[in-house]
């Protein structure tokens, strides 16, 4: 049945997209004395038509605002219950005052919402007649009919919210029209509707939903912990005020205040409140238009990554939303840049046409159908890959730890006296560590040390080296210039990281990492230059697979080989592998296919070439690189370290985004045992 | 009880053995070498035994003097380090309690010339022992000749952990012969000498590289006939001075005879030095991920080229005995060079079919490496 509606509601978005919207407009008017008024959210700017969406109604409300749906409509809204928690009832009940345009919306809780949840408003209220009817199921003032469904500018439309926290608690309404001379309240106890009473009351709303689940035991039963079910109610506040930024919100608990967020002009204000300063200093803004579409909000850089998804803000005309499509555009545009099962930071907020999106899919509202899922696709993932590209264009390294411990950047030069000195300890311990097993290796001379890369400022390793030894005692010491300049040193620690002296400081380099990336450009290259070489196997290697991932190794037959796995079919669910990269000689070809598979998702197929072939480079580098905990020989840290310049792109981070190395300069040193 | 040897042989056993001792090992005592005695009618005999738990090593030597039995469990390292500095001594007194049964021997006093140690050691019978239980007949070879096959098929055995039963060498004695075979994915190399074996007895199995590389070791130090077993579970070999005893790695053992190609048909013939130099040359333009040299054959000549980005390349030639049309294959250079430095004949016969198919390298008589080719995709 609810299918049925579904399959409805869809041909109906289709026929009626443009002409609804104007319709909507022209039911508006009869209704309501419009009066435009704009909310602001800070960095967007809107062209008029988007406007246009956004206008909401305010102003002298006609009585009995709220009807009872038809039939027709409510048997076409997605129906399902949405109380399940306290956080959905905070949610529903911010919705309705976010709808009344409010703004300030206070939130008070008692122990995590199950005693106790009230929110208070000073939105454009309700009057006695109103009152009599909000708890009513199907009773809005937000839809007129099922047309209106496809052009929903509130939070709400289903008139179900209130009724249903109703029928589950001891709940109760007060409330005053703007304006209007007395208030009304009403109660209502596990469904049981009271009678609508006169009295005084404050401008705006106050809902109160008290013994949450009182009866029904069940759910209450599977009520978390007050901490959990704080850290739900706080996510729904933290979605609200990055949304609403204009809005004024609080949120207390048992007499405490959680949050007091006071209206911002700028969303990233609100950002650093949540996430810190330091997340603010280094947002990415990004801004996008087109016709029916707005895109403006920030991205973190990727080396604020995550571990799970919770940071993907998603914001679709104010609401909250969770869009696999948008979540496959953001990944996208991070994609190379972040590790694997890693997740970028982003907070955006698309204006779209409310012609353009179906909201009426998911009871809670959180998912959300769009008319031309690949539009939005693309404009999210080229708005987001512009922001990332301007941002490293505009800062080539990235901070060093220290750097942004400090919050400043180093000054170079002018420093030649403490420098020296610095190096001269230095070399003292060099002196007595090479005796107990560190490795001093020659090297030709020329500075091919990692310093020419991109940190500002820096002088070749010779020059730097000459520069701190020009002074008058340093023939004194064992290291002349010369045979100084000629040495590097590098270590490994840990089995993991080797640490390597450059001309101006030190490098932490992770070896895992660094071999990662580089192993990922010379397959790439090798790729390009159909010069991948492929070992042919002495014995091929049969693979038995489930079905599934039998047909999906099929399905990849063509970019395998491109890379140097030749596979073929043998029998029913039983792969054979003729011929295996060279690079990934010392892997199990057996286990290299299995370990593909687990880390190639659904997803990953239906992307397309470039994207598969990127993520199997990637599987491939990572494999195929050292791991941590794996020793190394002198010569290899060398090879490695040696390899490094022929790498030239992103050399600080490996395919997955993560540093390949922590630079740290004298100065930087100076600075940290307080010689600066 | 006393006993006195000779420095040198004392040392050159006792240090043999260490070569077994896990460096590091869970257990303690698996660290230490166990120390025994046993009175044989006139003489005295000695055994050092070592083991890692997979591999379990005893080496006898007689003493001169001794009165009673006993044994003890001594550290490895550091007594093998006193008797390094004793080596040049003509005697070596080693002394410690007779086992009366009531408490277990402890120390060890180490005298030699005008020093002695006294050294902590470790209850015996707390020393694990690997008992041969399925080892039934043998064969008879040279230990020399089990140490040269050794030395020519173990590089080619996988260290890949993943394919445990490629790590280890394939022996296999059948009738008057005993191969060994040993491969990773992408070669393998063979080769195949004569045993005595009178009762006629088939048996093979799965032989750690660990054991053979200590068999190698101790059958170039102590040359003499070896008597080989292999069970089911463990092989054994038995010589004058001692026994390895090793279990073997189980699983099937790919059939490594199909792996050889029986029909390729072009034949080259080239002098084995001169191929040495040219693919060791030729690697020297190779990069990591790009490990590829290519072998071009025209009538009388081969040349070797290799190429590589940000590195540079390479030809070089050298006479060949190839008719045929003009032919190019490509490998990895340290998979000919490995074939190649085990060869001890003047000329190797190279066997190949075409590009993407096994190439077989005939290296001596009855030794022979098969090698995969490489395709550039
Ligand atoms: N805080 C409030 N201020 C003013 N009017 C309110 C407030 N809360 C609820 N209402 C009125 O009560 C009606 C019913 O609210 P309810 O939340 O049940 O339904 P809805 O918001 O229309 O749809 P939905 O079920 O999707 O939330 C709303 O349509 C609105 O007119
Ligand atoms: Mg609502």
């Amino acid at each position: 049945m609810r299918d049925e509606c579904k399959v409805e509601c869809i041909i109906a978005t289709r026929c009626l997209n443009s002409v609804t919207y104007f319709c909507f407009l022209i039911a508006g008017t009869l209704c309501y004395c419009i009066e435009t008024y704009l909310v602001t959210i800070a960095q967007i700017s809107y062209d008029l038509k988007v406007l246009s969406d956004i206008i909401t109604f305010k102003g002298k409300r006609y009585m009995s605002q709220i009807k009872i749906l038809p039939l027709s409509v409510i048997n076409k809204i997605a129906a399902g219950e949405v109380v399940d928690r306290p956080a959905a009832v905070v949610k529903e009940l911010i919705e309705n005052a976010v709808d009344a345009k409010s703004s300030r919306i206070d939130t008070y809780l008692e122990d995590g919402g199950r005693k106790l949840i009230r929110v208070s408003d000073d939105g454009v209220g309700m009057d006695a007649e109103d009152l009599a009817l909000a708890f009513q199921s199907h009773a809005t003032s937000k839809l007129q009919s099922a047309d209106d469904l496809f052009a929903v500018h509130t939070l709400g439309f289903r008139g179900e919210a209130l009724p249903s926290i109703g029928a589950v608690s001891h709940s109760s309404i007060i409330s005053r029209v703007k304006g209007a001379i007395n208030g009304a309240e009403i109660k209502i106890d596990g469904g049981v509707l009271g009678k609508v009473k006169e009295r005084g009351a404050p401008e705006g709303t106050q809902v109160e939903v008290r013994d949450l689940f009182f009866n029904v035991p069940v759910r209450k039963k599977f009520l978390k912990t007050i901490p959990t079910e704080m850290a739900y109610i706080s996510d729904v506040l933290t979605r609200f005020s990055l949304s609403y930024p204009a809005v004024h919100f609080t949120l207390m608990h048992n007499n405490r205040t959680v949050f007091n967020l006071p209206p911002v002009q700028d969303i990233a204000e609100r950002i650093a409140a949540f996430f810190g300063e330091e997340m603010r200093k280094h947002l990415i803004p990004v801004f996008l238009r087109e016709e029916m579409f707005t895109l403006s909000g920030y991205i973190a850089p990727p080396f604020f990554d995550k571990s799970n998804a919770r940071m993907l803000f998603i914001f679709l005309n104010g609401r909250y939303i969770k869009d696999s499509a948008i979540f496959r555009a953001i990944n996208e545009a991070y994609r190379g840049k972040l590790m694997h099962k890693r997740y970028p930071i982003v907070f955006l907020f698309l204006q779209v046409q409310p012609s353009e999106v179906d909201v009426n899919v998911h009871p809670t509202k959180i998912e959300v159908r769009f008319r031309n899922t690949n539009a939005i696709y693309n404009y999210v993932f080229s708005a987001l890959k512009d922001g990332l590209n301007k941002s490293t264009t505009k800062s080539v390294s990235v901070p060093s730890p220290l750097q942004r411990l400090e919050g400043e950047s180093v000054k170079t030069g002018e420093v030649d006296f403490i420098k020296r000195s610095l190096w001269e300890q230095f070399s003292f311990r060099k002196e007595a560590e090479s005796n107990m097993g560190y490795r001093l290796t020659k090297d030709n001379g020329n500075a091919r040390s990692p310093s020419s890369l991109p940190l500002s400022g820096v002088e070749t390793r010779g020059a730097a080296i000459s520069s701190a030894l020009d002074g008058s005692d340093a023939g004194e010491k064992v290291f002349t210039p010369e045979g100084v300049g000629k040495k590097k040193t590098y270590f490994q620690i840990h089995n993991a990281f080797i640490i390597e002296e450059t001309g101006d400081g030190l490098n932490i380099i992770d070896q895992h990492a660094l071999h990662e990336i580089i192993l990922y450009h010379e397959i790439e290259r090798g790729m390009q230059a159909s010069r991948s070489p492929s070992q042919r196997l002495l014995i091929p290697e049969l693979v038995e697979l489930s079905p599934k991932d039998f047909f999906s190794v099929i399905s990849l037959k063509g970019y395998l080989e491109s890379v140097g796995i030749e596979i073929d079919e043998f029998g029913q669910h039983t792969v054979v592998i003729r011929a295996f990269p060279q690079i990934l000689k010392h892997l199990n070809a057996r286990g290299f296919i299995e370990d593909l598979l687990t880390e190639l998702s659904d997803e990953d197929y239906s992307k397309g070439k470039d994207n598969i072939l990127n993520k199997l480079i990637n599987i491939m580098a990572c494999k195929g690189a050292v791991k941590a905990g794996q020793k190394l020989e002198a010569q290899e840290i060398e090879e490695l370290l040696e390899k490094r310049r022929n790498i030239n792109a992103y050399t600080n981070n490996c395919p997955h985004g993560r540093p390949t190395t922590l630079r740290f300069s004298l100065d930087e040193l100076q600075r940290q045992f307080k010689r600066k | 009880m006393n006993l006195s040897f000779n420095g040198n042989e004392l040392y050159k056993g006792f240090n043999l053995v260490t070569s077994i001792v896990p460096s590091s090992a869970i257990k303690h005592i698996l660290q230490g070498i166990r120390f025994e005695v046993v009175e044989t009618g006139f003489k005295p005999v000695c055994t050092l035994t070592a083991t890692d738990l997979e591999v379990l090593v005893k080496y006898t030597l007689s003493a001169k003097e001794s009165v009673g039995n006993g044994s003890i469990v001594l550290p490895a390292v550091r007594v093998n380090n006193i008797l390094r500095e004793w080596a040049g001594n003509e005697e070596v007194l080693v002394s410690f309690d007779v086992e009366t049964g009531l408490k277990p021997v402890s120390t060890c006093v180490l005298k030699s010339g005008k020093g002695y140690f006294k050294i902590v050691g470790e209850d015996s019978s707390q020393f694990p022992m690997i008992t041969i239980t399925d080892v039934k007949s043998f064969v008879t070879v040279d230990g020399k000749i089990i140490g040269d096959m050794i030395g020519k098929v173990v590089h080619a055995a996988s260290t890949v952990r993943a394919r445990s039963t490629l790590c280890g060498v394939f022996v296999k004695i059948d009738k008057e012969e005993i191969v060994m075979a040993a491969a990773d994915g992408n070669r393998l190399s063979m080769v195949k000498r004569k045993v005595e074996n009178p009762d006629g007895v088939s048996m093979s199995g799965i032989v750690s590289v660990k054991c053979l590389t200590f068999l190698q070791r101790f059958s170039s130090e102590f040359k003499g006939i070896l008597r080989i077993g292999i069970g089911e579970s463990q092989v054994l070999f038995v010589s004058e001075r001692g026994e390895v005893v090793s279990q073997l790695i189980d699983g099937q053992y790919p059939r490594y005879e199909d792996v050889i190609p029986k029909d390729n048909d072009k034949r080259v013939e080239v002098k084995r030095d001169e191929l040495i130099t040219v693919v060791r040359m030729a690697s020297f333009m190779t990069s990591e991920g790009y490990h590829v040299v290519k072998f071009v054959f025209k009538d009388g000549r081969l040349t070797l080229m290799s190429k590589a980005a940000e590195v540079g390349e390479a030809e070089l030639e050298i006479d060949a005995s190839y008719k045929g049309p003009d032919f190019e294959i490509c490998f990895n250079p340290e998979y000919v060079l490995d074939a190649l430095k085990v060869s001890d004949s003047e000329t190797v016969v190279m066997e190949l079919k075409d590009n993407s198919s096994a190439a077989l390298f005939r290296t001596g008589h009855e030794q022979l490496s098969v090698i995969m080719p490489i395709e550039l995709k």
